[in-house]
């Protein structure tokens, strides 16, 4: 006889849904299982039929045929050892065919029958609920996960017993079965419940301009270079930055989510990532770590912290690799990682906001303290290549604060009063873009400059004179523009005024080092 | 038979055989000749046994003559202490070179030099005013001496370079061999508007050990030693040693009391140095100079490259009022004057900037807090970065490295 039960994979951080289909014939006894299957969905064989002695199912001596399609992905991790077992058990009319249908199975089985956690629960659970199946049954563990999204019944299942039962009652009882959903809560009600509390830009004293930049940076979704001594307070500057973006949406939180999901690293009691991400991986990272990758491709750093900050501390002490390997979600908001069986393609639409210090001691360009050579200092900026230099926006020098002032200065703007003006201005933004692909002033490219970022006479008449004083290039001509917008945007100005302007030429990137 | 410079030129072209051996194998023989020839058993006297066989090695293949044939084909001219135009400044001193190389020129003997050293980690305020006083030299056509390193010897040359000056560099390596590699542009250069000089066979490598003795060099060239910016302890003043040993009139540039780089000069000064507080007096000092020592040198009014052919471009572009800026500026006063179609809140803002920044770039950061250490005025960012831009396109400040800011 022949079943079909539906279950899903997941190819990067999409979901498809697949179908096991199960036939069992009488002949020869064998267990083979088709559809371009990795190591350990083979190995489900063996665990499914222990698993089905150890609850008491004896399998009669028969030819079971087990194909996953579509045949042409390929099929990864241990959530189809379950779909599997309750195919067989369809075929073998122990659960009569209909009670089956329209119901999503993933899950992975112990030898005793007990059923474990599996990864990437969120996307499958919120395609299937998208694809308009009545219910999904997955591991107790990941039940809460599952329940985040709406629309669909979790059944949360401890033991394979347990799944046979539920799939034994009738269609009317087996909503009884479903999980209750004040253990778990609604996508809604998590995300409005567990906002997490923030560190405060408040707690910094002084470092104005570093605040003021951040400001701009986050109001225009810019990148970000901090320079500085060490211990002038770079890093507490980074770390609040999550903190003024605008809240994540529901949609965001769950497209975050779901690249925890598939990750593995989502939390099992807050089944949803409701604030923005901070990663701030060492210096001594790798590629892979970053980028993402392995022999079975898992998104890497740029993906976790996808819609929120990435964090690198001494960017020039980073392998050159890790460096370059930036460009393409810097350039295009995503990372694509190619293998043998296929390309995967994972979200990395970060703000990349960069400390470093000047040159290798770190007191560059104080010459009483600093010791360097010019060529010392040189190949340490030259770190930083010039492609990722052009897609940072906002440069800033970050000073010790000296005791005292930090004592005597008060009054230090919060980050609920900074996140106000940051709204303001992605609201501006909002409006501006409506329509088009575009989300934030920094994604304006030089072509639209002229469009978007429109200038009155006398403001062009500055931007010539500081052209020719200050001997700028076209590249940062486009930078100096898009920073004003957004500083024009934070200030509720429509136009691009002088004042926006002047400002944004104080946050250009150095272009060379004048090593006097 | 071969002349005397032939011979010692074949000499120092043996690796293995230094200065010393040289002087010894010279005072042993009679005669430059016998010298040449002498046995291997005579060579022995003097010479290990290593030494006499890259001697003998080195007489069968190429002639003197060949030798030296082979080095100017290189472009490269010999002086040698036994000819008529080897430096006469040097030949006062008591550990004279035996020989120099030079690419180039050597400063003529009838013109004034000056040599101008400092410290090869400067800060802002050191660099201006070497360029200043170094174009001070060149305009008044005395060839600045230095030693192309890193940091003030560089800009010196460069700046007299650029005022149509005359400019001579001595290497603590071979002629032929750039060093510091960074100063590439400067050293391809200085043939063309002076020369480089060493006292080293061209090939030879910069190593640790030559430096301190090619500073000899430097301040016997120069007929007066201008020190820009030194540490309390740094090789700037081993130059100064030797340059008192010579009888050599020494100016140092002051600096501020607990500024580490300029410990060295205002310990110069205090301990009887020419200052170098103000471009108009020393001028005026640098006109008497020139009469003494090109007086001294019987060269009356042939001296001077302005005079002849050789008059370069540019030349004269420094006026004498720059010099009196220069003092204005250096008192740290506020000359800001408030401009009419500004407010005067503005003008405020500009003069604390200006009496604020310094040599030592402050970044935007380092402005704010300062000015309100100052003024006990919180300003805003934007108003602070809009005001700084200003300055800087009125060429009263100057932006260095991103986010930094000096005074020009």
């Amino acid at each position: 006889m022949f079943s079909k039960i539906t279950s899903g994979s997941i190819h990067g951080i999409q979901c498809v849904l697949t179908q096991v289909e199960v036939d069992i014939a009488k002949t020869m006894p064998a267990f083979d299982m088709v559809g371009m299957l990795s190591g350990e969905v083979k190995e489900a064989k063996e665990r499914v039929r222990v698993a089905l002695k150890n609850a008491g199912i004896k399998l009669p001596p028969v030819h079971i045929t087990v194909n996953i399609s579509p045949a042409d992905i390929r099929k990864e991790g241990t959530a189809y050892d379950l779909p599997i077992a309750i195919g067989i058990l369809v075929s073998l009319g122990y659960i009569p065919k209909e009670y089956a249908e329209d119901i999503c199975v993933i899950g992975e089985l112990g030898l005793s029958g007990e059923i474990k956690p599996v990864k990437g629960v969120l996307p499958i659970v919120k395609e299937a609920a998208e694809k308009g199946l009545k219910a999904c049954v997955l591991p107790f563990e990941n039940a809460r996960e599952g329940a985040v999204i709406e629309g669909i019944r979790i059944i949360g299942v401890r033991d394979f017993a347990e799944a046979v039962e539920y799939f034994s009652a009738p269609e009317k009882e087996q909503a009884d079965y479903a999980f209750e959903k004040k253990d778990g809560l609604a996508a809604r009600e998590l995300f409005e419940a567990s906002r997490q509390e923030m560190e405060d830009f408040s707690d910094i004293a002084g470092q104005e301009a570093c605040k003021r930049a951040a400001l701009i940076a986050a109001a225009g979704f810019h990148h970000m270079l901090i320079s500085g001594p060490p211990g002038a307070g770079k890093t507490m500057i980074a770390r609040r930055l999550p903190g003024i973006l605008p809240a994540l949406t529901l949609e965001e939180s769950l497209e975050v989510s779901t690249i925890y999901s598939v990750s593995g690293l989502l939390d099992k009691e807050r089944c949803l990532i409701t604030s923005r991400p901070f990663l701030a991986p060492h210096h001594t990272t790798t590629v892979t770590t970053l980028a993402g990758g392995g022999a079975v491709p898992k998104p890497g750093l740029f993906s976790l912290c996808h819609r929120g900050v990435l964090f690198l501390d001494e960017l020039p002490e980073f392998s050159r690799e890790c460096i370059e390997v930036m460009r393409q979600p810097l350039e295009e908001k995503k990372i694509q990682i190619a293998r043998t069986q296929g390309t995967y393609v994972y979200p990395a639409d970060f703000m990349l906001v960069a400390a470093c210090n000047p040159c290798p001691c770190g007191f560059y360009p104080d010459r009483s303290r600093c010791h360097c050579s010019e060529r010392e200092i040189r190949r340490y900026q030259n770190k930083i290549s010039g492609p990722i230099r052009d897609r940072i926006d906002l440069n800033v020098t970050a000073e010790t604060v000296d005791i005292k002032a930090l004592n005597e200065q008060k009054g230090s703007i919060s980050s609920g009063d900074l996140q106000k003006q940051v709204m303001q201005a992605r609201k501006k933004q909002e409006e501006r873009f409506k329509g088009t692909r575009l989300q934030f002033n920094s994604d304006i490219s030089s072509k639209e400059i002229p469009l978007y970022c429109p200038l009155g006479k006398d403001e062009m008449k500055y931007m010539e004179k500081i052209f020719r004083t200050l001997n700028l290039s076209a590249r940062s001509y486009h930078k100096i523009l898009k920073v004003a917008r957004t500083i024009a945007d934070v200030e509720e100005e429509d136009r691009i005024l002088v004042r926006h302007l002047g400002e944004a030429v104080c946050y250009r990137m150095q272009e060379d080092l004048e090593y006097v | 038979m071969y002349s005397d410079r032939e011979i010692l030129y074949f000499l120092q072209s043996i690796p293995g055989i230094g200065n010393k051996t040289i002087r010894q194998l010279w005072n042993y023989f009679p005669s430059s000749g016998q010298l040449f020839e002498a046995k291997e058993e005579e060579l022995r006297q003097i010479l290990k046994p290593g030494q006499t066989t890259s001697f003998l090695r080195a007489r069968e293949a190429l002639s003197p003559a060949e030798k030296m044939a082979e080095l100017y084909r290189k472009g490269i001219r010999y002086y040698s202490i036994f000819d008529w135009d080897y430096p006469m400044r040097l030949r006062a001193v008591a550990d004279a070179p035996l020989a120099l190389f030079v690419w180039g020129e050597l400063p003529p003997e009838d013109c004034m030099t000056a040599a101008v050293v400092g410290a090869r980690y400067h800060s802002f305020y050191g660099a201006k005013h070497t360029k200043y006083y170094s174009g001070l030299l060149a305009e008044k056509e005395i060839g600045v001496v230095s030693g192309m390193a890193k940091g003030i010897d560089s800009i010196a040359q460069e700046a007299a370079i650029e005022k149509g000056g005359k400019t001579y560099a001595v290497l603590g390596c071979g002629v032929d061999v750039c060093y510091p590699e960074e100063s590439r542009k400067l050293y391809e250069k200085i043939p063309l508007h002076g020369g480089i000089i060493s006292e080293y066979l061209p090939g030879t490598l910069p190593q640790a050990g030559l430096f301190p003795q090619r500073n000899r060099i430097i301040s016997a060239l120069g007929d007066i030693l201008l020190v820009m910016e030194a540490k309390e302890k740094s090789g700037t003043l081993i130059t100064v040693d030797m340059a008192l040993e010579q009888g050599k009139e020494i100016w140092a540039l002051p600096g501020r009391a607990d500024d580490a780089l300029s410990a060295g000069c205002n310990r110069l000064i205090a301990q009887g140095a020419g200052i170098l507080a103000s471009g108009a007096d020393f001028m005026g000092e640098l006109d008497l100079l020139k009469e003494k020592y090109e007086k001294k040198k019987g060269a009356g009014g042939r001296c001077g490259w302005k005079s002849g052919i050789l008059k370069p471009e540019g030349a004269g572009n420094l006026k004498p009022e720059s010099a009196g800026n220069l003092k204005a500026e250096g008192s740290g006063i506020l000359l800001a004057e408030p401009r009419a179609s500004d407010s005067a809140k503005e003008a405020d803002l500009d003069a604390a900037i200006l009496s604020l920044l310094r040599y030592t770039p402050l970044s935007l950061e380092a402005v704010h807090d300062g000015l309100y250490k100052k003024t006990r005025v919180s300003r805003s960012v934007q108003e602070l970065s809009v005001r700084l831009l200003d300055l800087c396109m009125e060429g009263k400040i100057r932006q260095v490295n991103g986010g930094f800011y000096i005074t020009v």
